[in-house]
């Protein structure tokens, strides 16, 4: 028995003013119903992905609020793990099916981030970090930039190093027509847009984006011509930077990894085509030396260098990343596995990765305390 | 965010321990878009300050500037109020890094 | 007689130049400098309050004292700018340095001498129950922007541990003189003080502290050549300097503690930072004169002699009153309100 995704949902992403966080849910899960044939009453359970609606808007208990939109009764769970909800929900569903006790899942990120402002959006973000990182006025793009610091120092990556990263980003997110950004940009631009957080100046930096995305997983016996999860790992580490072993790495994204490409029974070589998560241009740059794709230390080079983008060795988030897709945190995580889905079933478009027949996705939560990892295959 | 007196007056009996320690500079960064009660002291230093005792932690960094400010730095804790509190709030206190000279 | 086992200082680093506020309000900078002899003032960081600076000065004196915390068994913070209405300032000071829980905790107030009001009753608590007692005084001075009182009106503390064992200096005599003067003040909810211009002279500063100083001679049959060293409050130059020729006392006498010139009027702090600047290069059995005021309106006089322990006391301190005057950077009138501001924006 195999788990394969049956179905995709997703949105665009964006400043969606004019809809709400409903809205966005059903939009992305009748999607993801009518391409996988399974009918809502067949649906076994839903896993409901999610960081800041009781934040910002009050709204919890998200698992039920699903069902309801789908006019169900299965059982429903919500999931929170930061920016890696979607990930890690996905990782329950798929375990969930793997011990038999479901057969198809709907998996759901929704965020509304755009209808607050930037302070408030910013402020419940530090959710995700630790108290002390708050009492010491830190923000996201602070803890970032604090890695970011550390690895100029000790590996000599630049600023136009992590800006090539955006300037790819944007390259491919032009070929994506749900992506929040389509533009393309240039290392000039990214240099010289404001700071953020030394070293990280606003291109840097992954946007406030709302949006929806959803997958129906399914046990399947016959997975010909179906897409797979090889592997499907989570990993987590210290919630708080100062308490990490080193800063200028993610253990969790190394340890995830390296479980699910033993799972899969393949090598980092063996990726054809990875959706890595960009929040900051530093942490994709510290994704392929996490993920392996290349040393320790030479992340930035390794991107500079263009082999990672579509039709180069390594393409890597073709979608455009958190950067120019945009980051609708509960959504990200399975965003990132429908892309690589459609790569793999060969209906990416003008963003097609030739021949992919294994993919990676990445999504992590906070400053990298939570990790999740899925292969696909087809 | 408001701070209640039971969470203020647990935090605080910490301080003691956590006002007058040594340490250096593990890495830091220069905020510029803050957090809510942080706007008024934009834009400011905050970064990993590894102790003498071989704890870390993270903790805003004052009296610096481009210039002095680097890995490796000096720095001794010292005590000062923590964001901006609300009129009808408690004030917050707590250690900061200052960067010695 | 009461024994001071050690002391410390916070005086913060930024500093206001008179120029820079005179500019700003069309004043004349050179007639304020000469009229008054005032020329900057130090200005706290937006993150630091009385509060702050007094636990700072205390940790100095707690860590020159070479005694821990815990024996400090009453804490008095004086300061005409506590943080809070209602809250002591002395409890939250008390808990930053890790006093513990057994002490008599208070916090005055008494204008420019509310800390030198303190230290008479701490004397006489340390004395009778034979515990170490802490008198800080510190404030972070408000003034109404383009008020006369904003080119003085400054920030620090100073912080005194009183016990009779191995003091490093005795207070041998303590008067006061009060009386129910209004040459300044501050409604409750007002967010400026005022006060009555030239009022604040003759009846005010200059008749309490000369009252009390002559009443201090009288007591101890003394004269101000007796002693070595004099500390007057310093609400600027003049005053100071015209108070110390009334009563006798010569400039060379004053010349020590006279900090008005380099950090203005830190209100609480300043006959007491004054007095520690003298502490910090004193002989031996020297004697001080030290006599404060606070508006509203009071004056305490009294009369310190250092001993033989004081000269290990200078060696082994670090960071003193001189080096704090020393270690300065200037700001502008705009970054200066802008501090004052983000302190005390809901008000």
């Amino acid at each position: 028995m195999k788990v394969a995704v049956t179905g995709t949902g997703i949105t665009k992403f964006g400043e969606l003013w004019d809809k709400s966080f409903a809205n966005l849910a059903e939009e992305a899960a009748g999607r993801a119903v009518v391409e996988s044939t399974v009918e809502p009453q067949k649906i076994d359970a839903v896993f409901c992905a999610n960081m800041l609606s009781g934040n910002l808007s009050g709204q919890n208990h998200l698992g039920a609020l699903i069902t309801s939109i789908l006019n169900i009764n299965s059982p429903a769970y919500t999931i929170e793990a930061a920016c890696a909800s979607g990930g890690v929900a996905a990782n329950l569903a798929y375990q969930a099916i793997l011990s038999g006790s479901i057969k198809n899942a709907l998996i759901i990120g929704v965020e509304k981030m755009t209808d607050y402002s930037t302070a408030e959006v910013a402020t419940g973000l530090m959710g995700a970090a630790a108290e002390d990182e708050r009492d010491a006025a830190l923000t996201f793009p602070g803890l970032y930039a604090i890695m970011a610091n550390a690895h100029m120092e000790k590996y000599k990556t630049t600023k136009k190093h992590m800006a090539a990263v955006a300037v790819k980003n944007h390259r491919h997110g032009s070929l994506n027509e749900n992506a929040q950004y389509q533009n393309l940009i240039t290392i000039e631009k990214v240099l010289e847009s404001a700071p953020v957080a030394t070293p990280l100046n606003l291109f840097d930096c992954s946007p406030i984006t709302d949006g929806a995305a959803a997958i129906i997983l399914s046990a399947v016996e016959d997975s010909s011509k179906k897409v797979t999860i090889a592997a499907s790992s989570v990993a987590t580490d210290k919630v708080g930077l100062a308490k990490r072993k080193s800063i200028t790495e993610l253990l969790a994204t190394k340890i995830a990894s390296q479980n699910a490409y033993q799972m899969a029974g393949i090598s980092e070589g063996d990726v054809d085509v990875a959706e890595v998560h960009d929040c900051f241009t530093i942490a994709e740059i510290l994704a392929m030396e996490d993920l392996g794709f290349c040393k320790k230390g030479d992340g930035g080079k390794f991107v500079s260098s263009g082999i990672t983008e579509i039709g180069a060795k390594k393409p890597t988030n073709t979608s455009g990343g958190l950067k120019a897709c945009g980051h609708p945190v509960g959504a990200t995580g399975i965003k990132q596995i429908i892309e690589i889905t459609k790569q793999l079933k060969g209906e990416a478009g003008k963003r097609q990765v030739k021949g992919a027949k294994i993919g990676l996705t990445h999504n992590v939560g906070g400053s990298g305390a939570t990790a999740a990892i899925h292969i696909l295959r087809i | 965010m408001i701070h209640s007196p039971s969470t203020i007056w647990r935090q605080s009996k910490n301080i003691p321990d956590e006002v007058g320690k040594n340490g250096k500079i593990v890495s830091f960064t220069r905020i510029f878009a803050a957090p809510k009660g942080f706007e008024q002291q934009v834009p400011y230093y905050t970064g990993i300050i590894k102790f003498e005792d071989g704890t870390a932690k993270p903790l805003e960094i004052i009296d610096a500037n481009e210039n002095s400010i680097k890995i490796g730095a000096k720095v001794k804790t010292v005590i000062r109020r923590i964001g901006l509190s609300e009129p009808e709030e408690l004030i917050r206190y707590g250690p900061k890094a200052r960067l010695l000279k | 007689m009461t024994g001071i086992i050690s002391y410390g200082t916070y005086i913060p680093y930024l500093r206001l130049k008179v120029e820079d506020i005179a500019s700003f309000w069309s004043k004349d900078a050179q007639e304020i400098k000469k009229n008054l002899g005032i020329y900057q003032k130090s200005v706290a960081s937006a993150d630091e309050d009385s509060i702050t600076m007094a636990a700072e000065a205390a940790i100095q004196a707690i860590e020159r004292a070479n005694i821990s915390p815990t024996q400090l068994e009453a804490i008095v913070v004086g300061s005409e700018s506590h943080p809070y209405s209602v809250k002591p300032s002395s409890t939250i000071v008390g808990e930053i340095l890790g006093v513990g829980n057994i002490y008599q905790a208070l916090d005055t107030e008494f204008a420019c001498k509310a800390a030198t009001a303190a230290l008479e009753l701490i004397a006489g608590i340390t004395k009778s129950k034979n515990i170490y007692g802490l008198v800080i005084g510190s404030d972070t001075a408000q003034s109404r922007p383009g008020d006369p009182l904003e080119y003085t009106a400054a920030s620090g503390a100073a912080a005194f541990i009183l016990n009779s064992k191995d003091s490093i200096a005795n207070i041998y005599a303590f008067t006061s003189y009060s009386s129910n003067t209004p040459d300044f003040w501050r409604r409750d909810g007002q967010k400026y003080p005022s006060h009555g211009g030239r009022f604040t002279g003759e009846p005010a500063y200059f008749h309490h502290v000369e009252s009390a100083a002559n009443q201090l001679l009288s007591k101890l049959k003394a004269r101000p050549s007796d002693f070595n060293y004099a500390v007057f409050h310093m609400p600027n130059s003049k005053f100071p300097t015209q108070v110390a020729k009334k009563l006798g006392f010569t400039s060379k006498q004053i010349e020590a503690g006279f900090i008005i010139k380099d950090i203005g009027n830190p209100y609480s702090a300043s006959s007491l930072i004054g007095l520690a600047k003298v502490l910090d290069i004193a002989k031996p059995n020297q004697k001080i004169f030290v006599c404060s005021y606070g508006s509203g309106a009071g004056s305490d006089a009294f009369a310190i002699e250092t001993t033989p322990k004081i000269t290990a006391f200078q060696k082994a301190a670090q960071n003193n009153v001189q080096n704090q005057l020393d270690k300065t950077k200037y700001c502008d009138y705009a970054h200066y309100l802008k501090i004052v501001k983000s302190r005390n924006y809901h008000l």
